[in-house]
């Protein structure tokens, strides 16, 4: 700025250009970040929707199948059964000739493995299982029961299956010497049972108990018995009912009986249970998927149903139908379930299907890659692989990749018929004791809870907090106001969980006790304030003595004292009309139970935490309203209370219908308060003196305990997902409505 | 009466009266709670007489009255109330349970004995009974009552100090020589995944280790040494007699309660207070204090800060100050309000998603694949948790901003214009500093929010008894990936998760009163500034 010599000054302008090319950069470069930070709130939005969406897509993509290799075993028999490790490496084949194994690596046969407890006899049937205890049905009338043990060997870091067989005792069963040729079988862990068919009608069941003496050995108890069935036509398939002990015979004409293994004497222990559709069809599989719950019935038209074993309200336990899947175009002669899931495999000699016991959904179809006579097949123990054996002696091998097969838009959001219940329910469980558990995950009983809760708290709420807003912002006096609005404001810093906590342990105790007063509160207050106003105009020294706008003074211990009198009140009812305990009465006159935490407690909670909310908003609506609509209203003669409903009211309503939706939002989404204020048990019941579990709730308790990438880890994210949808959509409406109306005051 | 009513009613005064009704019923709801929640807290630290209770079946009992109900009888609503007390019986070693329920009219007789003692313990809660005798390794020290309480006086300030000594070479010395081992371990896989099994690099770390491992036997040693000088104990009797010994290195305090001047109750009150706010929880955090969950709720909030504040302010001010109107203001505007909207538990499952799995996963593959699969970042942590609680709060931030940028009136930046400044330098000198106090507001209004929620945090990383806090004297200090524990948790915890609920009553109330505390006083400062602020701009914009 001094006065300096020429190239001084030439000099300081060279400097000037560039530190202004230097300002005008900074300031660039301040717009973009600026901008960017801008940018960076629209994506962190789209981010959490994306992510959100990402994590529990994948529970809705189609299974999908590749066929991994065809292997030609070069075997002119028929397959009797077919099997495989739990890493889908080493297969085998059972035919009449003996158990062959093969590499699925290498699609070669492996070592013959011979079995010399055959003698000269040859395999007839084979009763399969997916765990490897299998028993063959041998053409001497014996049964001989086989280990199909896969070891593995690690040498290093590389790991290689060893198959190997273990064959039990073989058990002479059909006396006469004939063929085996229709058995089923069952292990526990005392030893195990098979069935077979020794003529038409009649079954004989050895039981084989296994015992461990001291010295390490094995001793055998075997016992056998016989059943005759009142068969019409011919048993064509056995299966046994272990959880009730029973043995399941279907009929080529098409009936299902039972026999109790335990009570065999009693009547009505063999009897039948079932039917297919008509007489000519025949039963042509029959067999219980994981947990020996669900029957699955294959027949000979190609129907594949599901039936379960109940006792409904009419008394005796019979077959119910659950689901019937689609169809096979040949008789269903095949079938293996997953050891996983509740998923199972059936198939006729063109195509193989993979259904879902629980939904009743078919999910994937296999074709015979040849178009003929597929003759055995299995299911691998993870499901995850299909092996299936045709009667030209070839091997097909499928790897299939369906990690969530148990959800489907039905299981998430519609009535199933789960096993154990009495009809198709809205269910959600998803965690139970056993692996055989079958989970049950219907969001809609979470939904009913949050929007259950959110019913209660709005209807708390939302009279509270406009009756509130409408007084403070009309008839309030103006420094009142300015103390009264910033108290109500901090009402809603008060963190949910001191709500959740306070709710749960000061207010359900006391509602518990004081149930018909809390109910006849908010009567009796308005009761006791309109009497008082009414007071008010008789008596000119009342009105003297409360100043207009100051009337919170006097409504303060007013509505204290009709909180009090209607507590009084309560307790007089109950002991004069509630038969002395509100409890029993509800019971015996409702048939409803009350929960300590309910619904009402919850409302009275989230209320506390959406009231100011809907206050602030509303209040600011209605203040908002120019002020020379209200002061024409007044010129013309109409009183306050006129102006307030006729002019302000009608107004400001869009505002007050925002804060109306943005207090539902806040409703929908809280979480602390009906996690600590409810029992979190997932029932479907609109009475107040029950509990629910929220949507919100489920997330919080569940997702810490949901392993990453699981089923229940994504599809609590798809409960996230509605969550943010429902105050996505409220909250935008909300928004919307604010912007018109913000315009029409404009106008105005 | 009559046209009076109709009066009223035309003119709709008692309307006016109803409305003002639900105001007053949302004041009175506001003030319960506060008063419920305060007065159940205060009793606390309260010292309460210690009451000798002469029961008609012959029992005895000592404790403290904690309560008092009338006992439900549905059969007979008509007859006259019957009440019961609780009594906080102690001794939960002795009877199995801390807490009584003693009928009112079956209670003879109640005296205050003056020699009654309470002794605070580490284990099984307090102890209610009287002196018998102090001894150290067999030999007397004191007898009775008034000769013990004075050496016991004497003696568990020296134990203390002692349990402190222990605990600090057992947490900070032993601590910090398992973090280094664990560390080298560690280093060792790394190597070992590299292909390097032997060489320099391999040798120094095994060298560190047995180094490690002598250092840990010299603390094992002093550890044994300073548990060794621990031998004084004392006996005492229970109110039927039993006798009860207790080494001293149990006892935190001991006090008659009786005998307790307004004096004596305040310092009391007092010291209780300060243990709650600087001690480490014990029991299960049924007793002691909750300084860990200060610390986390603390740290937390900071970090958040850190985050939301930048981005808040940058948002602002993109709204308000750069963008043109146009479609990418109207988005920001919707995502913004969306991010007030959305459910709270919603962020947090976002942070579970992308925070925790997809990032932290990324890093732990990425930086730390020695420790998989024990994951180091890829799991909950309070770096996750205060990203994810940013996230929530940004929109507090930008609100108030924006309130502030608003009312910045438009001639002092073309004022500034006007002199040559660009517009990044006006908004750097002239705008920022006029709108600091209202992003101060917002930051303060958002760390009240932060302090205060606890949904999100429950699935991104706290936890409801943390073995370390996330910062210590191992380098690098901060340990951003450890979990950490929360006011507001440790009430939900406390108050619903625990076994001994009727114990963790007091504690969940004080707990409460605290964070009540913090997050009012930070709402009302947020008030207060942002009412001055409006009386400056007031005067300003006149």
């Amino acid at each position: 700025m001094e006065s300096g010599s020429a190239p001084d000054t030439a000099d300081r302008s060279m400097h000037s250009i560039k530190g202004l090319k230097k300002r005008l950069w900074v300031d660039r470069l301040a717009t973009n970040f600026v901008t960017l930070g801008g940018g960076v709130i629209i994506l962190a939005i789209l981010a959490i929707l994306f992510v959100i969406v990402w994590e529990f897509a994948p529970l809705f993509k189609s299974p999908k199948v590749v066929l991994e290799g065809t292997l030609d075993t070069g075997a002119t028999r028929y397959p009797l059964a077919v099997g495989m490790d739990e890493y889908r490496e080493v297969a085998y084949r059972v035919d009449g000739a003996g158990i062959q194994f093969f590499s699925l690596k290498t699609l070669k046969p492996l070592p013959a493995t011979p079995l010399p407890e055959l003698f000269k006899a040859g395999i007839t049937s084979v009763s399969p299982s997916e765990d490897g205890f299998i028993i063959l049905g041998l053409s001497d009338g014996r049964v001989l029961p086989v280990q199909v043990k896969f070891e593995n060997i690690f040498s290093g870091d590389t790991r290689t299956v060893q198959p190997k067989l273990i064959p039990g005792k073989a058990v002479l069963i059909r006396e006469d010497g004939k063929p085996v040729e229709t058995l089923t079988h069952f292990k526990s862990e005392e030893g195990y049972s098979i069935a077979v068919k020794t003529n038409g009608h009649e079954v004989a069941v050895i039981q084989v108990e296994e015992r461990r003496n001291m010295m390490g050995g094995v001793t055998q108890n075997t016992s056998k018995d016989i059943i005759s069935f009142p068969v019409k036509g011919e048993i064509s398939v056995l299966v046994f009912h272990t959880v009730e002990n029973a043995l399941m015979a279907g009929t080529t004409s098409g009936q299902i009986l039972r026999a109790d293994l335990e009570d065999r004497d009693s009547p009505g222990a063999i009897r039948n249970i079932g039917k297919t559709d008509r007489p000519e069809v025949s039963v042509t599989s029959m067999d219980f998927v994981l947990g020996d719950y669900t029957l699955v019935v294959g027949d000979s038209k190609g129907g594949v149903s599901t039936l379960q074993w109940l006792k409904l309200k009419d008394g005796k336990p019979r077959l119910h139908q659950i689901n019937n899947f689609e169809p096979h175009t040949e008789p269903t002669t095949l079938f293996s379930k997953s050891l996983r899931t509740k998923a199972f495999l059936s198939g006729a000699e063109n195509e193989i299907r993979v259904h879902y016991s629980t939904h009743g959904e078919t999910q994937i179809t296999l074709p015979h890659p040849e178009g003929q006579k597929f003759k055995a097949v299995s299911l691998s123990r993870k499901g995850d692989g299909i092996l299936a054996a045709d009667a030209h002696g070839k091997i097909y091998h499928w790897t299939m990749n369906n990690p969530y097969p148990q959800i489907t838009l039905k299981s998430v959001f519609g009535k199933i018929w789960y096993e154990g219940y009495k009809e198709p329910e809205y269910v959600w469980q998803s965690t139970g004791g056993t692996d055989e558990f079958e989970s049950k995950f219907s969001l809609v009983p979470l939904i009913f809870g949050t929007l259950k809760g959110t019913f209660y708290a709005m209807l708390f709420a939302i009279p509270i907090a406009i009756l509130g807003a409408f007084y403070t912002s009309q008839f309030m006096d103006h420094r009142l106001k300015g103390i009264i609005k910033p108290t109500i404001e901090l009402m809603a810093a008060l963190p949910s969980v001191i709500l959740g906590f306070f709710a749960a342990l000061l207010i359900a105790p006391e509602v518990e006790r004081f149930l018909p007063g809390v109910i006849m509160t908010p009567f009796v207050i308005a009761g006791v304030v309109l009497l008082a106003a009414l007071f008010y105009e008789i008596s000119d020294e009342f009105k003297a003595r409360v100043k207009t706008g100051r009337e919170i003074w006097v409504l303060v211990p007013l509505t204290l004292f009709g909180g009090a009198l209607s507590f009084y009140a309560g307790t007089l009812v109950e002991s004069s009309f509630l038969m002395g305990d509100h409890r029993t009465w509800l019971n015996e006159v409702f048939s409803v139970t009350y929960d300590q935490r309910n619904a009402l407690v919850v409302g009275l909670a989230m209320g506390f935490a959406v009231i100011p909310i809907i206050f602030t908003i509303t209040e600011d609506s209605l203040s908002n309203v120019p002020e020379h609509l209200k002061a024409s209203s007044l010129a013309l003669g109409a009183t306050p209370w006129q102006t307030a409903l006729q002019v302000i009211l009608p107004t400001a309503s869009p505002g007050i219908f925002s804060a109306i939706m943005i207090g539902f939002g806040r409703a929908v989404g809280e979480t602390m308060i009906v996690l600590m204020a409810t029992g979190n048990t997932p029932v479907m019941e609109w009475s107040m003196f029950n509990g629910f579990r929220a949507l919100s709730a489920n997330i919080a308790v569940e997702l810490p305990e949901a392993p990453e990438g699981g089923t229940l880890f994504r599809l609590l994210f798809l409960a996230a997902f509605l969550l943010f949808v429902m105050t996505f959509i409220v909250n935008t409406l909300a928004e919307l409505v604010r912007l018109r109306l913000r315009k029409r005051y404009r106008v105005l | 009466m009559r046209a009076a009513f109709k009066k009223v009613w035309n003119r709709g005064d008692g309307f006016i009266w109803l409305a003002g009704a639900g105001l007053s019923l949302s004041l009175i709801m506001t003030a319960a709670l506060l008063l419920a929640i305060f007065f159940n807290a205060a009793q606390f630290f309260w010292p309460g007489e210690t009451v000798k209770l002469f029961v008609e079946d012959g029992r005895a009992i000592l404790g403290e009255i904690t309560g008092r109900e009338d006992i439900p009888n549905p059969d007979n609503p008509e007859a006259p109330l019957k009440y019961r007390v609780q009594v906080k019986q102690g001794n939960r070693d002795i009877h199995g349970t801390d807490f009584l329920w003693v009928e009112e009219s079956s209670i003879k007789a109640t005296q205050l004995p003056q020699d009654a003692v309470v002794v605070e313990r580490r284990e099984w809660g307090n102890f209610y009974g009287f002196i018998k005798e102090v001894r150290d390794q067999g030999n007397v020290l004191a007898q009775g009552a008034e000769k013990g309480m004075k050496i016991l006086e004497e003696l568990i300030p020296v134990s203390n100090d002692n349990i402190n000594a222990i605990q600090k070479i057992a947490r900070k010395n032993i601590g910090a020589v398992n973090f280094y081992m664990e560390k080298n371990r560690l280093e060792l896989k790394k190597l070992k995944l590299e292909g390097i099994d032997n060489g320099k690099a391999v040798e120094k770390l095994r060298m560190e280790n047995d180094e490690l491992q002598n250092e840990y036997k010299t603390f094992e040693a002093q550890l044994a040494e300073l548990r060794k000088s621990q031998t004084a104990e004392a006996v005492f009797t229970t109110i039927n007699g039993v006798e009860k010994v207790i080494p001293l290195s149990q006892i935190i305090r001991i006090y008659s309660p009786n005998n307790f001047g307004w004096f004596d109750k305040i310092n009391f009150f007092l010291v209780k207070g300060w243990e709650f706010i600087s001690d480490e929880p014990r029991e299960a955090n049924t007793e002691g204090g909750v300084f860990p969950a200060i610390f986390g709720t603390v740290l937390m909030v900071m970090i958040m800060s850190l985050m939301a504040t930048p981005l808040g302010v940058l948002a602002a001010f993109y709204l308000r100050e750069y963008a043109r109107q146009g479609a990418m203001v109207s988005a920001v505007r919707i995502a913004v309000n969306n991010l007030a909207g959305v459910p709270s538990i919603v962020f947090g499952v976002f942070g579970v998603g992308f925070f925790i799995y997809f990032i932290g996963g990324s890093i732990d593959s990425f930086f730390f694949s020695e420790a998989l699969p024990t994951p180091t970042y890829g799991t909950g942590g309070i770096l996750w948790a205060s990203l994810t609680m940013a996230l929530l709060t940004v929109p507090v931030v930008i609100v108030s901003t924006e309130e502030g940028l608003a009312s910045v009136s438009g001639g002092i930046r073309e004022a500034s214009f006007a002199v040559g400044a660009t517009k990044f330098e006006t908004t750097w000198r002239v705008v920022l500093p006029a709108v600091m106090p209202s992003i101060l507001t917002g930051l303060i209004l958002a760390m009240a929010r932060a302090a205060g929620e606890v949904a999100p945090l429950m699935i991104t990383g706290v936890v409801k008894l943390a073995p370390t806090l996330p910062i210590d004297g191992i380098w690098p200090f901060l340990h951003l990936e450890r979990k950490f524990m929360h006011l507001g948790f440790h009430i939900y915890d406390v108050g619903f998760q625990s076994p001994n609920v009727d114990a963790a009553r007091p504690m969940v109330f004080t707990t409460t009163l605290l964070l009540i505390g913090i997050v009012l006083l930070l709402n009302f400062t947020a008030v207060i500034l942002r009412n001055r602020l409006r009386k400056k701009l007031a005067v300003s914009g006149v």
